[in-house]
């Protein structure tokens, strides 16, 4: 028989709120670690647009500030970047906008990018919370899948990554919400959407937020998310139809890119590699083989644990991981963007196997402990020594004068041909084409007077064979010992 | 007579606020106004204050101050849109601004003081003179508007802490964040936002800190977000814009110089007559030893914080108001990292909110614990009343200091005339007035005042050099070089004065060394060339020093170009030391430029006279 006061006691707990632990708080917290991470990793004084993808979203992004379109304003005939996914330079040309002065304006760029990042790690801790795990657990592995070097070097760079990851993250989260409905089936399907006008990985979103809808047999809403997807690119993708007509100095530049990695001709076959290259950075590659079947063990039972509670989860980062396989214009820095899934994933896969039976322990045990081991610590390292930063920082000098001597003593209308020629636009305002083996007749066509070589390990990079290749029609304005050369170009007769 | 309602006091309080200040309606711009407002085009309209919302607070190139404040120059510029500069706008917008603060104000005493004790607080806050500096100079708008914003940023945290739905809790979330971000833009002060909030929240018995952790990650991610932003484009300047009396100290050294500052605040903030508009030396003066008076600011600073953490349960009104105080005022109080002021009344205007509620805590305490003994009580009332129309008289009495720029420059040296600074700037009106040797005279004095500021010598050498003292040019120059030896800048004061002394071979040896200290300096490689232009010296080695210079300053095709001229002059027997100087002063460029060249001239270097490759190895004369 109940007494009173245990009457009075169960009501008054019935009434009042649950006080809230500081778990419940994990997201956000996990958010801000890693915002905070994030902008700590940052590279303040390096030169971006060396690496092409994000020169190129920076070049539009001033195009789009000054309300020139999606054009490649530093080609002496503009070219249209059908190639490029509109949405993060439209998104950073608001920057622009306020603070058109580059590169000082860059600093709020990367405040974006790593916000976009704090951003993504809450949403995909909100997602992992909801899973059927123990929270410290599952937000301690989305924190550590953030911290990643590669993954807090996306924000370094202008790269579209952290924007596409936010995108993805909300679509997913989404489509896995209890109690949907068509109007969230509709917003997951906009954020796919948007996904794909982000990054190439983006078309796999759609696919699996789409195939985890129709797999819930939810048909209406698998309609309703692939219609307002279809709605959101469509105009981009007329757009690129309408001007695909790749002649002159648009070819330059769609074979630019491609040198450049971005049109990567060929099937990739990469897969998992490159999330286990990110998980196992410091193992052999003895090691690896190892290790990489176990990490994959382990994601595939994550990836079977969660199904149930998770299944867009579970289908949009096979179909990328698939897509990747297969698509011919994913190159890896796009699939990274799945690593903290990955973690997260791999992390649930470990804990359910540990619980399997009580003679796998052992094993599962090791295994978990080998891959801790090769990931923690390297990653802490390169972390906190910005070891990623390295290369970038370390050609800063020689850069710095390069730009420099552009700026104050080429005249504004020279037209220069170069193996880095969006970060050599960026810095010194001047146009600039690639670097091209045919320069007798690009070079001519274009109005080249000068030739800078940056000595940067890029695709393309001008070489001394292209140089003495050009005979007399090049002479040395300067050239550092292991560094940049400038040179005075004229037509040959 | 009318009850005293929420609403009573803070207009009370508002009008008392206006009533104190109403003299600087007649003011013009004074002291920074002129640079910072009434000659800086981005304060003259809108569009220019937000062409200019990411740069330096500072116009020009004057970047050293460390400061991003661009909504006060927003406000500045919608203030000259709306009044086309006149300065009585400027004073009656910082005025209104001011009242707004002391309302905002006791909303926040409301919290721990009953209502006729948050009145007398937010009394207390409107008419204290310490605040004088804030509102009647135009630029220490600043300081009230950061005020403003942390007082709302506190008042909507409260609202967010006691909300009940989620929309309202956002909503409240949004404004906090608004606010914080606002002020961020005002002042750096705003950094304290999230630990004045945790104070708040923590005083509150009925708060729960872990239903705010949503609170609290907003407003650390805001205010990373903006420190990122602020080291960008100021933060960078905040170590060289360090102030002189502390300049160079060691942290030991810094701390014998700071705690007896420690006593001038809080006389600032309890008896507030005697005040000044700078405190460098000898106001406050540079210390490199521990002293008495260092030990005495100690014990007081730990009896203060001892104080508000002891009170915390009995008297949260005080605890609030003291460690608020020190919350506020420890970014600029030099104790923890060195800053660019070592004291500004100007950096107590939200400080002030300690001696408000100790003083409304002790009106109301009053009538709560002593009920019965009417005599004690209005002892203690007619106290608070009397100093109360201290502080109001101090205030209108201090307005009028700052009139206008002559006003603040004359009666500052004549109140402090043992400030330097105040030497100084007394030069400099002499100068313009087109008197010389007063200015002169003040420059030397200023030096003598503080001989460990070389930039005196900026004055001074010029000063003398003006009136054809060379001597007296040099002494101050060599001064100044022997203080800081490696900054260029100095090295060319004696330069100069070497010249109007006649002594060019003195004179280029300090060239050389100065560029042997500062390798990097363009000014030294300046002022070399020039130095080698006056001596007649041979073409090749111009050719050389020019191409060092261009390279210094980026010109690479410039120094290049200049390298191929200057080499191809090179004599094949090296004899005169400053020959074998030149070319070894050179070779690094080479290597960089022309390798194979840099070899050759090694080679020739190697076969120079003993007395000239010993030279180059670093025998540089005195001057």
């Amino acid at each position: 028989m109940l007494t009173r006061s245990v009457v009075v006691k169960s009501m008054a707990s019935a009434m009042s709120p649950r006080q809230p632990r500081l778990i419940d708080y994990g997201p956000q917290l996990v958010g801000l670690f890693v915002f905070v991470l994030a902008l700590w990793a940052q590279v303040g004084d390096a030169f971006v647009g060396r690496f092409m993808g994000d020169g190129l979203n920076l070049v539009l992004a001033k195009a789009l500030a000054r309300g020139d379109g999606m054009l490649l304003i530093h080609f002496p005939d503009a070219v249209p970047a059908r190639w490029i996914h509109p949405l993060y330079p439209f998104v950073i040309s608001l920057v622009g906008k306020v603070w058109p002065t580059f590169p000082d304006n860059l600093v709020l760029i990367q405040i974006l990018d790593s916000a976009f990042l704090g951003v993504a790690a809450w949403i995909v801790s909100l997602h992992v919370r909801r899973l059927d795990f123990s929270p410290l657990y599952a937000l301690t592995a989305v924190a550590l899948g953030f911290s990643s070097a590669s993954i807090l070097s996306l924000s370094v760079s202008a790269f579209a990554e952290p924007l596409l990851l936010v995108l993805a993250a909300g679509a997913v989260l989404l489509a896995d919400r209890k109690g949907l409905s068509r109007w969230t089936a509709a917003a997951s399907g906009l954020l796919a959407g948007a996904s794909m006008l982000t990054g190439n990985i983006g078309v796999f979103v759609v696919v699996g937020v789409v195939t985890a809808f129709a797999l819930q047999k939810r048909v209406g809403f698998a309609v309703v998310a692939a219609v307002v997807a279809t709605i959101v690119v469509i105009p981009w993708l007329a757009w690129t139809i309408r001007v695909a007509d790749p002649t002159g100095l648009a070819a330059v530049a769609v074979e630019s890119a491609r040198q450049a990695g971005e049109l990567d001709g060929v099937i990739s076959w990469q897969g998992l590699g490159p999330l286990v290259n990110l998980l196992l950075p410091s193992l052999p590659r003895w090691m690896m083989f190892v290790a990489g079947p176990i990490a994959a063990g382990f994601f595939g039972v994550g990836l079977l644990s969660v199904f149930r509670t998770a299944p867009a989860l579970v289908i949009v980062v096979s179909t990328c991981i698939m897509g990747a396989w297969l698509h011919p214009a994913v190159v890896p820095r796009n699939e990274w963007i799945l690593f903290p899934w990955f973690v997260v994933l791999l992390a649930i896969g470990a804990s359910r196997s540990w619980g399997y039976a009580r003679q796998t322990r052992i094993p599962v045990f090791l295994a978990f402990v080998v891959l801790s081991v090769a990931y923690v610590p390297r990653t802490a390292v390169s972390v906190a020594s910005r070891q990623y930063a390295a290369s970038l920082v370390g050609q800063n000098d020689f850069l710095r004068r390069l730009f420099l001597s552009i700026n104050v003593e080429l005249p504004e209308d020279a037209v220069i041909a170069s193996d880095a020629e969006a970060m050599v636009h960026l810095y010194t305002g001047r146009l600039v084409i690639p670097a091209r083996s045919d320069f007798s007749r690009t070079y001519c066509n274009a109005g080249v007077t000068h030739v800078a070589r940056t000595n940067l390990p890029v695709p393309g990079a001008i070489d001394d064979e292209l140089i003495r290749a050009m005979g007399s029609s090049v002479s040395t304005v300067f050239s550092l010992t292991d560094g940049p050369s400038l040179y005075h170009f004229t037509c040959p007769r | 007579m009318p009850a005293l309602t929420r609403f009573r006091a803070q207009l009370l309080c508002a009008v008392v606020a206006g009533m104190v200040y109403v003299g600087v309606l007649g003011h013009d711009w004074a002291g920074d106004d002129v640079p910072i407002i009434a000659t800086n085009v981005a304060a003259h309209s809108i569009s220019g204050a937000t062409s200019a919302f990411f740069s330096p607070y500072w116009p020009g190139d004057v970047t050293i101050s460390g400061q991003h404040r661009p909504l006060v120059m927003l406000s500045y510029a919608v203030d000259w849109t709306l009044s086309n500069g006149t300065p009585a706008w400027f004073h009656f917008v910082n005025l209104l601004i001011h009242a707004g603060a002391t309302v905002l104000f006791v909303s926040v005493a409301l919290a721990w003081l009953p209502l006729p004790g948050a009145t007398v607080a937010g009394l207390t806050f409107a008419v204290h003179p310490v605040h004088v500096e804030a509102v009647a100079n135009v630029v220490g708008r600043a300081e009230v508007l950061v005020a403003l914003g942390v007082f709302a940023c506190m008042l909507a945290a409260r609202h967010y802490r006691t909300a009940v739905t989620p929309r309202a809790r956002a909503g409240w979330l949004s404004v906090v964040l608004v606010s914080l971000l606002a002020s961020l833009f005002v002042k750096e002060h705003a950094v304290i936002v999230v630990a004045v909030v945790l104070l708040d929240e923590l005083l509150d018995s009925n708060g729960n800190p872990r239903r705010s952790a949503m609170l609290y990650a907003s407003i650390l991610a805001v205010t990373f977000g903006w420190l990122y932003l602020w080291t960008a484009i100021a933060g960078q300047f905040v170590s060289l814009a360090e102030a002189a009396t502390i300049r160079g100290l060691s942290t030991g050294e810094r701390l014998a110089t700071m705690f007896p500052a420690q006593l001038d605040v809080v006389r600032l903030l309890v008896f507030p007559l005697d005040l000044a508009a700078d405190y460098n030396p000898q106001v406050i003066p540079r210390r490199t030893e521990w002293s008495t008076l260092a030990t005495t600011g100690l014990l007081t600073t730990t009896a203060i914080v001892t104080l508000g953490v002891a009170v915390w349960r009995k008297a949260p009104a005080i605890a609030f108001g003291i460690l608020f105080a020190i919350m506020s005022y420890a970014p600029t109080s030099n104790l923890v990292f060195s800053s660019g002021i070592v004291l500004a009344e100007r950096n107590l205007y939200l400080a002030v909110v300690a001696t408000a509620m100790v003083i409304g805590w002790l009106f109301s305490h009053s009538f709560e614990t002593i009920p019965g003994r009417s005599g004690l009580r209005a002892l203690v009332v007619g106290s608070i009343a009397t100093l109360l129309v201290v502080y109001a008289v101090r205030t209108v009495t201090r307005v009028p200091f700052w009139r206008d720029s002559d006003n603040v420059l004359l009666m500052d040296y004549a109140e402090h005339s043992e400030n330097y600074r105040a030497r100084l700037r007394l030069g400099r009106f002499y100068r313009n007035a087109g008197n010389l040797p007063a200015a002169l005279t003040e420059a030397i004095t200023a030096g003598a005042i503080f001989p460990e500021d070389p930039w005196v010598a900026q004055y001074s050498v010029v000063r003398a050099l003006d009136l054809g003292l060379p001597d007296v040019a040099f002494a101050e120059a060599q001064r100044a070089y022997n203080i800081e030896p490696t900054h260029a800048s100095f090295a060319r004061l004696v330069v100069r004065a070497r010249f109007a002394q006649g002594e060019l071979d003195s004179a280029a040896a300090v060239a050389r060394r100065s560029i042997v200290a500062a390798p990097d300096s363009p000014i030294a490689m300046w002022t070399y060339t020039q130095v080698l232009d006056s001596l007649g010296a041979s073409r090749w080695q111009r050719h050389l020093a020019q191409a060092r210079f261009d390279f210094l300053e980026g010109r690479l095709g410039n120094a290049s170009a200049r390298i191929d001229s200057g080499l191809a002059t090179v004599p094949p027997d090296l004899a005169r030391p400053p020959e074998c100087w030149e070319l070894t002063q050179t070779i690094p460029v080479l290597r960089a430029l022309k390798p194979d060249a840099a070899d050759t001239f090694q080679l020739l270097l190697r076969s120079a006279t003993p007395e000239c490759r010993s030279f180059s190895a670093g025998g540089l004369r005195a001057p």
